[in-house]
């Protein structure tokens, strides 16, 4: 599937503003693909169709039925209201039609049950649409039409504007989106889309493999594909062929040289130089005391990281403060009508956002705290107020994103330490371990904070990839200062080493431990040698009332390598 | 009895009916009773009382004196129990100070804030200090919490006999009246044998006396009664000379302080409001 014609041009306009940020191949950087290269004109952006099985009730089958399986990959929910499933046969251009009714929510899938067989041992799930249709086990074309208007064709039938997605199956398919049909199915085999459904290049040969069918529902536990919506996130359009985040996860995707992470991660990001704004720790002193949220802080630091030309930011965490002793819904407040409301005021670039303790679980979401579902709760506020508006995904409070240029490659792993779960401990291990040009991993806590139960075991993670020089930099917040890779703070005072390959960038509007302003940094690679240069900058005074808006505070910066050790040479770029 | 009173009004400036803000003219400001009689016997007792420290506070703020900075209190309806955790429905309409400035008049860092409510008889007070590394150690009533993370809330006209109320982060109070120079209840002529009768809970997110993690912050919620400060009679319109003080203390020594209403920048007063 590729983008519709509205989605093209939104899409081009977001690329003019948003300089250095493309989803263009790459080293590309020219923002060329962010005007889409469609080859067909479809009824929406992100509805797939995820899964075709045609054996059914036949002999060997497991499932009683064939069934279509749909995914929605976007952000969005998107209504199916008089919309339809379409089969013809490998070669014929005479369609039944399976109505579909309802609503698909970002991240579900949907299944339409067609007919059965005489063999097969289990049931479906329960169908969200059920038809009558018998579909070859081997060989055929599915639709999915957003009328309920039987198509015509039996060849070339994409593009077509009524056709959200197409799925010619088996060889003798005489008509397909790409190169080719899929591969030829069985009894036992089904089409399934790759990445968990994410993937499409509108290229059935490559968006599909042949294997077991596993049908989802609406009920099934929702899938990210860590695509960012065009509408809401103005980092440019993430070119759905570079994602994938299948069983191939560690591999380079063959079509932009870019590595692949494993699931959960967004989309890569083509940038034409590396640099971004990293700040941490925004919230009011005391808890459910909205009317004491540090706006004018927070719309100091947006404001000054636009006025820097900032494209791409990353936060800490703590967003909100709010008592767990307490009823209301004031950190869904302080996320909405604060935070996201200075960003939108006084920022247009992309914002990476981190999970802090106080997003979390336990009493006043304590440091201590953990969230091993994320359904509920001040999470779950988290997740839908900022994480889904900034990354187009809300399923994981945790991520990882590639960005990529002529000069490398680089990844951000966002590590949420108070939602940590062995599937994350998972995920962590298995995106370090995927190369990269730099790595950044972001998390809340620093290192010496054990009480957060995720620090202890991504810290042993980032210990010894800082130790085979796979590892660039971590940024923590929670403390509310700056604090340099190895403990000094700027201003005379020290509390103790950290590491050295950590900084701490606490100081975004919650009260000051230590340091005269709150304010945030930019990193920035130096192209002469690679290294990244880190500086400091000044949004508002400790007084909250005189500002020194970007005046560079020399005693905060310092350089690394790409390997994490330190380069003596701080020269800004 | 007058010479009491005098002196009284010396550590107490009061008066009633007053404007909230700026300096009162208010002709019917009256002096209060001796009810204060056991303030002024310990008064009397631990600091040496000439006539140069008896003026109203009107006086204190002319000259070359700093400007007063005022902080209007709003009164509460009823009575309610310190729990060192801050309720907004309580606590977001009180009088704030916002942050506390250091030496250079900047804000101090860690940042700290107190807010007031005033009611039912007495003065109530939310303290929030942001702290890296939480300190306590002193465990018995009139220890010297000031060695340990504390704040400290100092009541009377800075040039007279004052009376301090400070609480540790463990919720240790020290209280006693000291004379005007004292920089604080370390003082060794400060006497201690004054009970406030402050009620008070404290909160701290941390490990205290264990630099190992980092800590977070603590809270301060206290109610001083107000007739243990010679103020039993205190109405709308009532002005407390106060100021607030709380110095960050570390694993490795004292460190930066914050105040607020204190000498020589400024002069502060609290305005207990009608409503």
């Amino acid at each position: 599937m590729t983008m519709r014609g509205s989605d093209r041009a939104t899409v081009a306009l977001l690329a003019i503003g948003v300089a250095g940020i493309t989803g263009a191949g790459c080293g590309a950087g020219d923002g060329a693909e962010l005007t889409g290269s469609s080859a067909s004109d479809l009824g929406s952006a992100n509805l797939v169709i995820s899964q075709v099985y045609g054996g059914g009730g036949n002999s060997g089958a497991t499932y009683k039925n064939d069934f279509v399986e749909i995914f929605n990959r976007g952000a969005s929910s998107v209504s199916v209201a008089n919309w339809s499933i379409q089969y013809a046969s490998s070669t014929g251009s005479s369609w039944s039609v399976t109505d579909l009714s309802g609503t698909i929510s970002p991240g579900h899938y949907y299944l339409v049950e067609e007919a059965a067989g005489s063999g097969g041992t289990t049931s479906l799930p329960t169908p969200d649409a059920v038809g009558t249709i018998s579909m070859s086990a081997t060989s055929a074309k599915v639709a999915l039409v957003n009328s309920r208007t039987a198509l015509t064709c039996g060849t070339s039938c994409v593009p077509s504007s009524s056709i959200a997605d197409f799925v010619g199956y088996g060889s003798s398919a005489s008509s397909f989106e790409g190169s080719g049909p899929t591969a030829t199915l069985s009894n036992t085999t089904a089409a399934l889309r790759v990445g968990a459904g994410c993937t499409d290049t509108d290229n059935n040969a490559s968006d599909f493999t042949a294997g077991t069918p596993s049908p989802r529902n609406s009920a099934t536990t929702p899938a990210s594909c860590g695509q960012v919506d065009a509408g809401t996130v103005d980092s440019g359009r993430l070119d759905s062929g570079t994602v994938d985040a299948g069983s191939d996860a560690g591999a380079v995707d063959s079509g932009s040289g870019v590595p692949i992470l494993p699931s959960p991660t967004l989309p890569p990001v083509a940038m034409s130089t590396l640099t971004f704004g990293a700040f941490g720790d925004i919230r009011p002193a005391n808890p459910n005391d909205t009317a004491g949220y540090p706006d004018g802080i927070v719309s100091a630091i947006f404001a000054g990281l636009q006025t820097q030309g900032i494209r791409l930011a990353v936060d800490a965490g703590d967003h909100c403060f709010q008592s767990s002793i307490s009823s209301g819904s004031y950190c869904h407040t302080q996320f909405v009508s604060h935070f996201m409301a200075d960003k939108a005021a006084n920022y247009s670039g992309a914002l990476l956002p981190t999970m802090g303790n106080h997003e979390g679980c336990g009493e006043d979401a304590a440091t201590s705290g953990n969230c091993t579902s994320w359904t509920s709760g001040l999470i779950h506020d988290y997740l839908v107020d900022i994480v889904q508006p900034t990354t187009g995904q809300s399923a994981f409070p945790y991520y990882s994103v590639v960005v990529y240029g002529a000069w490398g490659t680089a990844k951000f792993i966002h590590v949420a330490a108070n939602a940590w779960t062995s599937a994350q401990d998972t995920w962590l291990t298995n995106t370090l371990n995927v190369p990269t040009t730099y790595t950044f991993a972001v998390r809340h806590e620093p290192f010496n904070d054990t009480r957060a139960p995720g620090v202890t075991p991504s810290e042993s993670l980032y210990e010894s990839h800082y130790a085979a020089g796979t590892l660039t930099l971590s940024i923590t917040g929670h403390n509310h200062l700056v604090q340099l890779p190895g403990g000094t703070l700027p201003y005379g005072d020290s509390f103790g080493a950290t590491q050295p390959y950590e900084t701490i960038l606490g100081n975004a509007g919650a009260p000051l431990d230590a340091g005269p302003y709150y304010g945030y940094a930019i990193l920035t690679r130096r192209a002469s040698d690679g290294a990244i240069v880190t500086q400091a900058y000044e949004a508002v005074s400790s007084d909250g009332v005189t500002s020194l808006h970007n005046a560079a505070d020399t005693s905060f910066r310092f350089a690394v390598n790409a390997n994490g050790t330190s380069n003596a040479n701080t020269t800004l770029p | 009895m007058r010479i009491a009173i005098a002196l009284l009004s010396a550590s107490l400036v009061l008066s009633s009916g007053a404007a909230c803000t700026g300096r009162s003219t208010d002709p019917d400001s009256v002096e209060i009773s001796a009810e204060a009689g056991p303030y002024v016997k310990k008064l009397e007792s631990a600091v040496p009382v000439t006539d140069a420290v008896a003026f109203p506070v009107e006086a204190s703020v002319t000259g070359t004196d700093p400007a007063p900075a005022l902080l209007e209190v709003p009164r509460v309806a009823a009575a309610f129990e310190p729990t060192g955790h801050f309720r907004v429905q309580i606590w977001a309409n009180a009088a704030n100070t916002h942050t506390l400035l250091d030496a250079n008049g900047r804000g101090a860092v860690p940042v700290n804030e107190a807010r007031f409510l005033w009611g039912a008889g007495r003065l109530y007070v939310f303290f929030y200090a942001g702290d890296l590394d939480l300190q306590a150690h002193t465990t018995k009533h009139d220890g010297p919490v000031w060695d340990d993370d504390s704040v400290a809330f100092t009541f009377g006209d800075p040039d007279g006999a004052k009376r301090i109320v400070q609480i540790s982060i463990s919720g240790v109070v020290a209280d006693g009246i000291c004379p005007a120079d004292a920089a604080g209840l370390s003082d060794t002529r400060c006497d201690l044998r004054w009970e406030s009768g402050v009620r008070a809970r404290t909160d701290f997110d941390g490990t205290p006396n264990d630099i190992r993690d980092r800590d977070e912050e603590w809270a301060v919620e206290a109610a001083v009664p107000l007739g243990s400060l010679g103020l039993g009679s205190a109405g709308a319109g009532t002005r407390v000379p106060f100021s607030i003080r709380r110095c960050e203390m570390a694993h490795d020594g004292p460190r930066s302080c914050g105040t607020w209403g204190e000498r020589p920048r400024e002069s502060g007063v609290l305005v207990l409001a009608g409503r």
